[in-house]
């Protein structure tokens, strides 16, 4: 892999990091959620920084061109968060219509 | 939580969105025909005036603070019920397409002990009450057929949302009622948990005023929903123990 290649990556994937940890420091991402992210970001970093590792996997698993692994590599591991997103956002909508129907029978009894 | 307001066993749930121009017809429906039966309408954070009419009738109301859609309305209405000690809780149209006159014969079978759970039919008899279009019958009874399929019992009419439940049954909704696609998918629920379901054959009538949720362009959609979520449903193992 080109050196130019693993120095956008690192730091695109720095920054994202650093950007990650500042939206949870400021509470925008709660812990919980930013993990996600955080690991996805971790491994893309790590790949990259093992010299030759991803061109030895890009030979093993069949690609002809490494930057064609990258990206499968990056749209893998963005459908994993989407999902992890659906998950949570599904999750959520659960408590919310729970909450709901709970204070509005309060809201019944109570003849508000 | 008190029974205080509690003056029947049976419960009449009016699940109700936007039909401020209906809801008064049909709460009056169920009212002259009996004063045996307690009744809520469950407004669905509906846009239109179906609060104020509500409100200005003194129709009991629970007031939903948020649209859930209709599943989550008729699970708030199963939870009151539940809270408030019914017997029996009837889900009941808001829209003025069921009949009155049948309740009678929904609440009976359940009082019998014959059955958890009724449904109202309109095609287990022949009569000259309002059963749709041809395209909808036919997603009907694809519907059915794919119920039967997956639970080996016959249900002429999965869609209707004219039933009738007891209080073990009621129990189960307020844990795991399937607010999407809930007419079919908790016909699959209750086959999990061995209730028995009757079917009581009804007349309904043509919408009075308002339009179905569902449009002929979603209906593909609604098909393959539904049809997903019952096979879904079905390979679901659920707790046996839910009181």
């Amino acid at each position: 892999m080109r050196t130019e290649l693993i120095i956008e990556i690192l730091i695109f994937g720095i920054s994202a990091i650093f950007l990650i940890l500042q939206f949870t420091k400021r509470g925008m991402i709660s812990l919980k959620y930013a993990i996600i992210w955080l690991f996805s970001l971790f491994v893309i970093v790590f790949s990259v920084i093992v010299p030759n590792l991803m061109q030895i996997l890009a030979n093993i698993l069949g690609f002809e061109l490494l930057s064609n692994m990258l990206m499968a590599m990056f749209i893998g591991i963005l459908i994993l968060v989407s999902i992890s997103l659906t998950i949570i956002v599904s999750s959520l909508r659960e408590k919310v219509r729970m909450l709901t129907q709970e204070v509005s029978l309060i809201k019944k009894d109570i003849d508000l | 939580m008190s029974a205080a307001r509690r003056t029947s066993d049976v419960l009449v749930i009016i699940p109700a969105f936007n039909e401020e121009l209906s809801i008064l017809n049909t709460y009056n429906q169920v009212r002259d025909f009996s004063s045996e039966y307690d009744i809520i309408v469950v407004n669905d954070g509906s846009t239109d005036q179906t609060k104020e009419v509500c409100k200005q009738n003194h129709i009991p109301m629970i007031d939903l603070v948020a649209n859930l859609g209709v599943g989550g309305a008729v699970q708030t209405g199963y939870k009151y019920a539940l809270y408030h000690g019914y017997k029996i809780a009837i889900q009941f149209d808001g829209d003025g397409q069921h009949n009155a006159e049948f309740l009678p014969n929904l609440i009976k079978p359940i009082q019998d002990n014959v059955c958890d759970f009724t449904v109202g039919s309109r095609f287990l008899e022949d009569n000259d009450g309002f059963k749709s279009s041809w395209k909808r019958r036919f997603g009907i009874r694809l519907i059915s057929s794919l119920l039967f399929f997956v639970t080996h019992k016959k249900i002429s009419d999965p869609t209707s949302g004219f039933r009738a439940c007891n209080q073990k049954v009621m129990k189960l909704f307020v844990k795991h009622y399937p607010t999407e696609y809930p007419e079919p998918s908790s016909i699959v629920l209750l086959h999990k948990y061995n209730y028995v379901i009757n079917e009581v054959p009804v007349l309904m009538n043509v919408r009075l005023k308002g339009f179905s949720t569902i449009t002929s362009w979603k209906s593909v959609y609604y098909m393959v929903n539904v049809g997903l979520l019952i096979l879904l449903l079905s390979f679901t193992k659920f707790e046996q123990d839910h009181e």
